[in-house]
This record gives structure tokens, sequence and C-alpha cells, in this order.
């Protein structure tokens, strides 16, 4: 028995294919979704999140809370106009902008509903839980000793008139000390309103994500195969003849690519048709915006199918160094696990796969009702990527071919 | 006419192909033999345009391959050594394929391949699935994509590498006809009858190199005057040995410490004397065999190894 599990780990060591597919891919998903979701470094400290905020009461007590929020660990105040900071909301530029409206003092003093609207962007609930949870118990802190001073103001002359004083300030901070125990009984009128820079109810953030991480990471899958195609013509000895033929070497990457392209666009049709027709996906309201996300996406795709199969001689290397390659460049680039509750320097990190163009892009158009001039910086970014990887593809094919007919 | 000049091609530090040079005549069915890894396929590939090389050149009826590759490449058809086809398409939409690239009208092409496929035997086939045919089949296939633009030039790699007979002779009759409307083809095979039958010049490759060549009758007279006597022998053998043994009487040479060459005049009689004189001297042999004064027996005595190791 025992040679027989010894011939198999000679088998399993003799193929590297198979050694970096049991080892080493485990431990670069687990280093990168351990970055990812912010867990390397035992010192390490959860991330600054930055939260625009208009100040329109201009009171102490609303520079007063702000100054608090500034203070927390956690949070990074940036003063803005509304305009502007509703702006970088839609764009997704930032998470949210906290409206601190006229007469918030006086509201506050008043033990009133304060005037507070939070306007954020609802494609990352994570980073709005989280500025939730930061900003609301600031604002319960600061507001209850007004709200216990004025239920107090409102009683004591009726029912404790030449009360001492000091009984008074007793009671006041009895009262108080309860109140901020029972939080929740004092939520009302002091948390933000809330509005969403989505209008359209119907609109799921969840969806947009689930369409557009899959379909990048199912076009590359797809297109890396199509585009090492080249590797299977070696394989089925069609390359050599088609060396002969009266057919320049960059003809067949060129068309290797076409292919890859029309497919991928083929593909991304019916993903988009399909979520479109039974889950709801919009897909009228900016058809222009989306055609151009859905012609980059397929271009660099593509162009990164082909070349991933320049630099390989088997097609079971370049599929085992593709899968890693692509499932890196999905994790980093959100489309396993959304950007925004990475770290900052993964989020940096990012810009680099050709997903996290192409799911931003799709989540200016999906979430944010973004036309085509909002995409297209976007989509020129997935076109550079897409020309530099042809380039480099062109500049290495005769050797390419050159190696794969020795 | 093909016109090779001092080719070379080296892979890794080792000469596949080494400052060969050869001259085909328009019309010539010119046969390359060697053994494996001879530079067969090396120097094939050097033609097709395949491959370039490092040195030397090759012109395809006066156009330089290297410089006016895709001109070249319209003159030439190439069979190669391995079935290249796609096995998941048709028969016939491999052979609209591969003949789309020759800027041939469609009412052309479309007769050429109804002619070929009536020619290979497979019209009633050409809406098969390549992977559903017999590996004869294919190798016909294979060959007729190679004629689908009607080239000047056809070249071969081994192309009746393991069919079987039917398909064999099917192959050779239209090399025949296909040599007879005037096409040079360039041809390797390992089929010794096949050069006999059908080649005009014959050339015996080894070491990337040309070692012989001429016609069947000019290889026999030249290289191959008599039968040969092989005598393998148990333990190695030096020259001064053998020549102690022997005497003057044999021309003989040793290949690989332990084979004896021996030419010999047909008859029993010598053969007897030189194995007498081997086991007087203690001489301890393994194995006797005869060769005639065929190609194979010429091949042998040429590169010292047998064609089909």
């Amino acid at each position: 028995m025992i040679n027989i599990i010894i011939k198999d780990i000679q088998i399993l060591i003799s193929d590297w294919r198979s050694v970096l597919l049991t080892f080493l891919l485990p431990v670069i998903l687990i280093t990168l979704f351990v970055f990812a979701f912010g867990g390397a470094g035992k010192e390490q400290g959860n991330p600054v999140i930055d939260l625009l905020a208009y100040n329109n009461d201009k009171t102490f007590e609303a520079e007063n809370i702000l100054s608090r929020i500034n203070d927390l660990e956690q949070l990074h105040v940036i003063r803005t106009g509304l305009a502007e900071g509703k702006e970088l909301v839609i764009k997704g530029e930032q998470i949210a902008i906290l409206h601190i409206k006229k007469g918030f003092e006086d509201s506050l003093k008043a033990g009133k509903k304060l005037p507070l609207n939070l306007i954020f962007d609802q494609s990352k609930p994570y980073e709005l839980g989280i500025i939730k949870g930061l900003i609301i118990p600031q604002f319960i802190e600061q507001a209850i000793p007004f709200k216990v001073r004025a239920k107090l103001g409102e009683n004591i002359p009726k029912y404790m008139e030449g009360i001492n004083p000091m009984i008074v300030s007793s009671v006041t901070q009895s009262i108080e000390n309860d109140f901020m125990s029972n939080q929740d009984s004092m939520l009302e009128g002091l948390a933000p309103e809330e509005s969403s820079i989505r209008t359209v109810e119907s609109r799921s953030w969840g969806l947009i994500q689930a369409v557009a991480g899959t379909a990048v990471i199912m076009l590359l899958f797809s297109l890396v195969t199509r585009g090492a195609s080249l590797l299977t013509e070696k394989e089925s000895n069609t390359l050599a003849r088609i060396m002969t033929v009266p057919l320049k070497p960059y003809h067949i990457i060129y068309a290797k690519f076409t292919y890859g392209f029309l497919l991928g666009m083929v593909q991304m049709i019916i993903m988009f048709v399909f979520a479109s027709l039974v889950f709801g996906l919009d897909l009228q309201t900016n058809i222009a915006a989306i055609l151009l996300m859905m012609i980059a996406t397929a271009f660099a795709c593509s162009s990164f199918g082909l070349f991933i199969s320049v630099f390989f001689t088997t097609y079971q290397q370049a599929e085992i160094i593709s899968i890693i390659i692509i499932l890196v460049m999905s994790t980093l680039g959100g489309s396993m696990i959304p950007i925004y509750i990475m770290p900052d320097f993964m989020q940096q990190l990012a810009v680099i796969s050709i997903n996290y163009w192409s799911i931003q892009g799709f989540y200016d158009i999906f979430w944010r009702d973004l036309g085509i001039t909002a995409v297209l910086e976007k989509a020129l970014v997935l076109f550079g990527i897409g020309i530099i990887l042809i380039a480099i593809a062109r500049f290495f094919i005769l050797g390419s071919l050159k190696r794969l007919l020795q | 006419m093909i016109t090779i000049d001092k080719i070379s091609k080296t892979y890794n530090g080792k000469a596949a192909v080494d400052e060969l040079s050869l001259d085909i005549e328009t019309g010539t069915f010119f046969g390359i033999l060697g053994p494996n890894g001879a530079g067969k396929t090396t120097l094939i590939n050097l033609v097709t345009g395949i491959l370039k090389p490092d040195s030397g050149n090759i012109f395809v009826n006066g156009k330089l391959v290297s410089k006016n590759n895709l001109k070249a490449r319209k003159n030439i058809g190439y069979v190669p050594q391995d079935i290249a086809l796609y096995s998941d398409l048709t028969v016939l939409q491999n052979l609209r394929f591969w003949g789309s690239f020759y800027q041939k009208s469609k009412t052309f092409l479309d007769a050429r391949i109804h002619n070929l496929l009536v020619k290979i035997g497979l019209l009633d086939r050409k809406l098969s699935k390549v992977k559903s045919l017999s590996g004869g089949m294919k190798r016909r296939i294979n060959l007729a994509v190679a004629l689908l633009h009607d080239p000047e030039i056809l070249v071969m790699d081994e192309p009746t590498v393991g069919i079987d007979p039917q398909s064999r002779i099917l192959i050779h009759n239209i090399l025949s006809e296909v040599h007879s409307a005037g096409c040079t083809i360039l041809y390797t095979s390992h089929y010794l009858d096949e050069f006999e039958k059908l080649c005009d010049i014959i050339a015996i490759m080894d070491h990337g190199n040309i070692i012989a060549s001429g016609s069947m009758d000019d290889l026999r007279r030249n290289y191959a005057s008599s039968d040969m006597l092989l005598i393998e022998l148990d333990v190695p053998i030096k020259e001064d040995e053998i020549s102690g043994i022997l005497g003057n009487d044999f021309q003989y040479a040793i290949k690989g410490e332990r084979k004896l060459i021996i030419e010999t005049d047909p008859g029993n009689k010598t053969i007897e004397r030189i194995i007498c004189k081997l086991e007087q001297s203690n001489t301890s042999i393994k194995n006797v065999e005869i060769r005639k004064s065929d190609l194979e027996n010429l091949f042998f005595n040429l590169t010292g190894t047998e064609l089909r190791n």
C-alpha cells in the first residue's frame, strides 16, 4: 500500500502544474483574502474612512459635532460644498456626505429632531454601516444632555418648584445616565435622515455586483482559453501548417484576438440580457454606455488571453498560470470581494486588474446612473490595457512561434 | 526549382542542418532518406518557411524564401508529418478553410475540392467530421489540403506513416499523377520502397547534411556494389584484432564496436569462410545477417545505422 502512496506522491511532484495548483494557489488566495479583509498584522488598525461634511448651520454645536467625529480614529471628515459633495458620492468617489442643516444647534438645545441628512452611495453598504455605527453615538452623546435638560426644564417648574438646585442637578445626571444606558429609546430624532443617491428602489446593489463581477471573471476564463488556442493549434499540428500558408504571423494573432473579442461580446450580451430578463437589470437607460463598457471589457479580456498564449509552450502551462493570474486579478479587482471593504493599499493595487475598471464602469452605469462620458475614462483604461497586451504579444509572437515549432 | 545554399539551423547548440546545399530541378520527385534526427523535418520546415535558417539561403523558383516568404508560400503545398486537420470540423470545412488562404475564386476552389475528394475517395464522407475518419482517410485529406491551390512545389514530410495499404497506394497514385503534371516534389519517408517506386532523385541525409544523392541507379553504382554481411559480435572488437583475423581478403568496416560489416560476393562459401575464421579466433558471434544490395543496405553502408532506429 505504501508503494502506491509513494508512487502517487512522485507523480504529483513530477508535475509542476499540479504542485502549483495544489500548494501555491491556495497560499496566494489566502494571502490575498487576508489582505482584502484587512486581517494582516496583529497591530494593524482599522482603515480610516473618509466622510464628507457640509455644515450649513455654522454654529458652535455644529462645529463641535464635526470635531468629535473627526477625532474618531476610523473617520476622517472632509469639508465640502453640498453640490460638490453629492457629485463625488454620485460618481462613487466618496461614500457619503453628512449634511448639517440650518437650525442644528437650536434643535439640539430644544431636544428636538436634529436636522441632519446623510446622503450616501448604497453600493458601499459595508463602509456605510461603519460610518453610521460611528457617528450616531456621537450625536446621542452630544444631544442627550440637552434633551434631558429640556425635559426637566419643562417639568421642574410644574412639579418641583422651589427644590434645591443641587438635587435638580443630581436627578438630571441620574436621568442622563439612564438615557445613555438605554440609547434605543433616545435614537429617534437624533440619527440623521438617510438619502441614498439611488432613486429607483428596484435596483439592487447585489445584482449589479453579481453580474458585473461574474461577467468579467467568466470572460477572462473563457477568453484565455480561446486566446490560448494558439497552443492547441500547436498540439493538433495545425500551427505548423498555418505557418506555411501565405499569411503573416501577426495576422494569426489578430485573428485569434478578433475571434476572442467577438466571442466575449456575445458572452457578455447573453449574460446581461439574461440578468435583465430574469433579475430585472436595467439595460435600456444607458445602452450606449453599456455597449462601450462591454466592448472595452471584451477587448481587454481577449488581449489578455492572447498575451498569456504567447509566453507558454503548452496549453496546460498556460491554463495553470492563467487560473492563478485570473483568480488574483479577480480578487484584487473586486469580482470576488467588493473592493471598498479592502484596505487602502489593496484598493490601490486593484487598478492593475481588468476586473476593477470593468466592474467600476458597470457600477457607474447601473448604480450611479452615469452616462457614456462618465465611463469613458474606465473604458479607455481597458482599451489601453488591451492595446499594451496586444503590442507585447505582437512583439513576442515570432519568438513564440519559433519555440512552438521546435 | 528549389536551390538551397549552405543553410544551417541549430537547436540548443546542436546543428540540425549543417551547411547543407542542394539543387532540386523543376519537375523532379526528390526523396530525402535519413534516420530519425538526421534533420529531414528541419530541412522541410526551412524550405516551407516555417523556420528561418541561422545562415544560408533558400530560393524557390528564384525567390529568396526569407525575403519573399508570402510569395514563395503561394507556390508551395505542404504535407506535414502529423495529421494537421481540425478534427471537430467536417472534411469539407477543413478543405474550405485551408483553401481560403490562396486568393482562389470560389468556383475554382469548389471545383478543386470536388475533384480532390473524388481522387482521395472521400466524396461520400465530405460531411463527416474528421475525427470520425480512419488514420488512412485523414492522411488522404492531409494530402488533399496541400494540393488545393494547385501548387508548383509539393513538400511532404513522411506523408504515409502508419496508414493502411489501400490509402498508401492511393496516395502513391495521386503523387505520380501530380508529378506527371510537372509538380516538383520534395519527399521524406521511412518506406524505402516508396523511394524506389516514386523518386527521380534520392538524397541520403545524416547529421544535418546530405551524404549521398543521385538516382537509384547512381546510388547503387556508387555506394553499393555488392551484398553485405552484417555480423554482430558478443564482445567489442578493435580494428587491428579483426584485421588479424580476416586478413586482406575482405572489405570490412566496424560500426558501433560490435557490428562488423563485410562486403561479400553472393554465395554461401564466402560467408562460411568468414564465419569459420571468426570462430577459429574464438570471436563469439551473436547474430549473422545477409543484406542484399538494396536501398536499405546502401543506407546502412553509408550511415552505419538502421533506417528505423
